[in-house]
């Protein structure tokens, strides 16, 4: 199988200082990755380079196109991204903010049509948003607002979806509500996902692969389906230091070693 | 979550039509030129009135009226797109540099090539229009293209403006220049004739149809700069169109007006405060609701003295009021 | 709640509007509005013909032509007010500008213009109001004539006055005697302006002693008339020499303390509109070195009739005034009264109460 979305060699450096060291990964269709590590490992950073939001060396694919060289417009056809919290949007509805989704397939000054208010209502049925429709975005709560932007994300329809940490400004209920929302829908529509996380256990328990980050470089792997219990938790000591991996049911937690 | 009420889209329109139609007809009915209402129909039904009343009504009162109108939407939009982009609830068209670059543009007209009205005009048009040049140019120039920049640019620009503009005030006349160019800064529709109106019309009915046309663009620069890029929004060239059609509006409004205080920054807290949300509908409303501001301080502007008072004198006492009683809701809000 | 405040709001609005309707609409169809036409008696063309245009051109550079003498004349400008007056034609004025209350000259001259319409200042003009008049002849000051195009659309006449100078004062009284069709009476204030000015050279020409007159501004004696002000014209006139000589601008220059102790003048005048005393000066104590100071030799130009400094159609006793007061041993302030009294008999039509002169 190809991969959906590639990225070669990407380096990124602010001035002097290079954070990304020829970084490289694929996604392959239904697939949601995430990238892990600690605090300045650099995870936001190779995000937002892989959006495109800040230059970088390498090189960028979705599918058979190559994103090098596009510009915003051209490339919101194939990323879409959630940001780790939508800024302050005064006095725009629901509904609105998911509509917003169909400006990638627009014309500068085009309308969204019937087809894409289809759209929109179907997203918002699909995330159970459908009563929310006509609410003052900014009155919601996180959860809600992160999975309207998730919605607006299904409108956008880019194969590719790119989440800087989702679920950080989510309470317990929410978090496990809006990855399961997530890692499902790419799953059924064969997206890739890419989402930087801060909680290895989140990760774990939803995505199909960990990256694992480390100062600037990707350190090594874990496929959640394959690697044996063992390897795994070597591999997360690498970032994480002296821990314990337990194992319940079909599900991995990690500990704090004492 | 309290629920707040908010008034069918319908009804809030046909709640400010209706007021600003009965501001249009008190507008266009009162002046110090007697013409009474029957006989501005006989006018426009062609009957019988005296000449001279038929072309008070034609040449000053209806063109005044108009441009009254015109003003309001004018400002009253931009106003809206300024405090949308910005993501600022207190922009106004100083803050790219419109207002004080028309003024100096109107103040070295009235220096060096004497205060007529046309030159005056096109002196206005053309600072707001160089300033805000020079603002997307100092952007352009910056390694950083956040609305924080346009910001920064604009207080830089406005306030090389402003250090112009008192050079020239300290080396005006002060018996005529320096009193013409303080009463451009405080604006007055007294000397709108038919021809004047006709001559700003169609760059103010350009940036107006721009405008409605680049609506969406608009409520997506609404959005965080990371989230309107990621979905599509070509950022840069937007915001140019949007801000060169903004100021064109603008500028060609206040190139003959002079400044009109307060309804660029009241007529969208108002339009927010009825509609209870921001989109183009609210953009809308607020022209509407600056029209109706700027005709009834227009009329009260010829009509309360035998002598023209200054507009802006009027529209900030209508919007000082406004923006306290906003202050005030606000901090009801929040706690 | 929310229903509530908007509802009220509206309302508000609403009888803002209402309220403005009731109270603006009765003023329209009051008496007191002027019905031109019907009401004033036609003012007789002079003899001067009424068939023939009349075509001049103003001080703005248009070309001006009226079918006949102008009979219903709106003034926007104090200097043109009082020119009607001079010429005797004040009786053709239909409204002017605002603020007559203000000037003394109207009240003493002619009172009846108390009661004309007002059509603002040059600051704050009401067109309509101008317009409402129904005049035959529309005066602008320069600064005004931006306005010109809203009267050339709806037909009336309007003719630029500029009166900045003597020469300017001259041509523009010259200009509205004929637009009025009545030319001669322009000749006769000139004659009068020539024969007084003759005679004041006369008196000053074999003087060799001129002494420096320092011309204090109307707001604050710390500013002074340069040379190329009107005012200033005044002090060549009378005989003296401008302290002020030396100081670029055109337009009241404000001057430091050490500036003026150094200019040290002989005389020091205070302009008709001065906001302040001579007391002021006098008693100064930075000033109290300077000449004039130390001689009491500050003088305040009356104020009872018109502002002598500036190029009104009374100009002329400014300089009469100046002379008395910088060279009292040959024109004495008895003599200035008389002639005063003279001139305001012969060109405005009243008697002046002497004593007003100081």
């Amino acid at each position: 199988m190809k991969p959906l979305f590639q990225i070669e060699n990407m380096s990124v450096a602010y001035g002097k200082k290079s954070v990304i060291r020829g970084a490289d990964l694929a996604i392959y269709p239904g697939e949601t990755c995430a990238l892990l590590g600690l605090n300045g490992s650099g995870k936001t950073t190779l995000l937002r380079a892989a959006c495109g939001l800040i230059a970088s060396d390498g090189k960028t694919q979705v599918g058979e196109v190559s994103l090098d060289g596009l510009t915003d417009r051209q490339r919101a056809k194939y990323l879409s991204y959630i940001p780790q919290m939508t800024a302050l949007v005064r006095g725009k509805s629901v509904f609105e903010i998911v509509l917003m989704g169909a400006n990638p397939h627009l014309h500068l000054l085009e309308s969204p049509g019937p087809t894409f208010h289809q759209a929109a209502r179907e997203a918002l049925a699909r995330l159970q948003l459908t009563d929310l429709r006509e609410q003052e975005f900014d009155t919601l709560s996180q959860g809600q607002k992160q999975l309207v932007v998730l919605a607006r994300s299904i409108v956008q329809d880019t194969p590719v979806m790119l989440m800087d940490e989702p679920d950080s400004a989510l309470d317990f209920r929410n978090r496990h509500l809006v990855l399961g929302v997530i890692t499902r829908l790419i799953r059924e529509q064969q997206r890739a996902g890419l989402i930087t996380m801060h909680d290895p256990n989140f990760a774990m328990a939803y995505c199909d692969r960990l990256l694992l980050l480390k100062h600037g470089d990707i350190i090594g792997q874990i496929e959640m389906n394959r690697d044996s219990h063992p390897l795994i938790q070597e591999k997360l000591s690498q970032i994480y230091g002296p821990i314990e991996l337990i194992r319940h049911r079909d599900s991995y937690f990690m500990l704090q070693r004492t | 979550m309290a629920k707040y009420f908010r008034l069918p889209k319908a009804a809030l329109f046909s709640v400010v039509l209706f007021l600003l139609l009965i501001a249009f007809v008190i507008s266009i009915t009162h002046g110090q030129f007697p013409i009474s209402l029957s006989e501005i129909l006989a006018i426009v039904t062609g009957g019988e009135v005296k000449d001279i009343t038929a072309r008070v009504f034609f040449q000053l009162r209806l063109p005044r009226t108009i441009m009254a109108l015109m003003a309001g939407i004018g400002l009253g939009m931009a106003g809206n797109i300024y405090q949308t982009i910005f993501k600022n609830p207190l922009a106004s068209p100083d803050i790219i540099g419109v207002s004080p670059g028309a003024t100096l543009g109107a103040a070295v007209s009235i220096v060096l090539l004497g205060s007529a009205t046309l030159t005056m005009a096109t002196g206005a048009f053309i600072g707001g229009i160089m300033v805000v040049m020079f603002v997307l140019f100092l952007v352009r120039l910056s390694p950083s293209h956040t609305m924080t920049t346009y910001v920064l640019a604009g207080i830089v620009m406005g306030s090389i403006a402003r250090a112009f503009i008192m050079i020239l005030k300290f080396f005006a006349d002060p018996a005529s220049e320096l009193a013409a160019i303080e009463f451009w800064t405080m604006g007055s529709l007294a000397s709108i004739t038919a021809s004047k109106v006709l001559t700003i019309a169609p760059l103010f009915g350009l940036s107006l149809l721009g405008v409605i046309l680049l609506r969406r663009q608009i409520d997506l620069l609404a959005l965080s700069e990371d989230e309107a890029r990621m979905l599509g929004v070509r950022l840069t060239q937007v915001r140019l169109f949007v801000l060169g059609l903004t100021t064109l509006m603008v500028a060609s409004i206040i190139s003959i007006t002079g400044l009109i205080g307060f309804i660029g920054l009241v007529s969208p807290h108002i339009a927010r405060m009825m509609h209870q949300r921001n989109n183009f509908t609210t953009t809308i409303l607020s022209g509407l609701i600056g029209a109706i501001i700027i005709l009834i301080a227009d009329t009260l502007a010829r009509s309360l003295l035998q002598s023209e008072i200054p507009i802006s004198i009027l529209t900030s006492l209508i919007g000082v009021p406004v923006l306290v009683y906003y202050m005030f809701r606000q901090k009801e809000l929040r706690s | 709640m929310k229903r509530n405040r908007l509802i009220s709001l509206l309302l508000v609005i609403m009888i803002i509007g209402l309220s403005l309707a009731g109270c603006t609409t009765p003023a329209q169809d009051s008496p007191e509005a002027p019905l031109p036409e019907a009401e004033s008696p036609e003012v007789q063309a002079p003899e001067a013909s009424g068939d023939s245009p009349i075509t001049v051109t103003d001080q703005g550079g248009n070309v001006v032509t009226l079918d006949q003498p102008a009979s219903r004349v709106v003034t926007t400008f104090y200097g043109q007010t009082y020119a009607m007056i001079a010429l005797g034609l004040e009786d053709r004025l239909v409204a002017m500008e605002t603020g007559a209350d203000k000037r003394p000259i109207y009240s003493l001259a002619a009172p009846e213009l108390m009661e004309l319409p007002n059509v603002g200042s040059m600051k704050e003009f009401n067109v309509e109001a101008a317009i409402a008049a129904e005049p035959d002849l529309m005066l602008l000051p320069k600064r005004l004539q931006e306005h010109a195009d809203a009267f050339a659309a709806v037909g009336i006449p309007v003719a630029i006055c500029h009166p900045e100078s003597q020469e300017l004062l001259e041509e523009m009284l010259t200009m509205i005697a004929t637009l009025c069709g009545q030319p001669e009476q322009a000749d006769k204030l000139i004659d009068y302006y020539d024969e007084t000015y003759d005679k004041v050279s006369e008196i000053i020409a074999p003087l060799s002693e001129q002494p420096t007159v320092y011309l204090a501004g109307n707001s604050d004696y710390l500013s002074v008339a340069p040379d190329s002000m009107y005012q200033a014209s005044l002090i060549a006139r009378a005989g003296g020499r401008n302290a002020a000589s030396g100081i670029e601008g055109d337009y009241w220059v404000d001057v430091s303390y050490e500036q003026l102790l150094s200019l040290d003048p002989e005389v020091i005048i205070l302009p008709s509109e001065a906001s302040y005393p001579p007391e002021d000066i006098l008693n100064d104590p930075q000033l109290a070195e300077l000449r004039a100071v130390q001689n009491k030799r500050v003088y305040a130009m009356p104020s009872a009739f018109e502002a002598w400094d500036s190029p009104v159609p009374s100009g002329v006793l400014g300089t009469l005034w100046l002379l008395a007061k910088i060279h009292p041993d040959q024109y004495s302030i008895d003599q200035m009264r008389d002639d005063a009294a003279e001139f305001y008999r012969e060109f405005y039509d009243f008697d002046i109460d002497p004593s007003q002169i100081n």
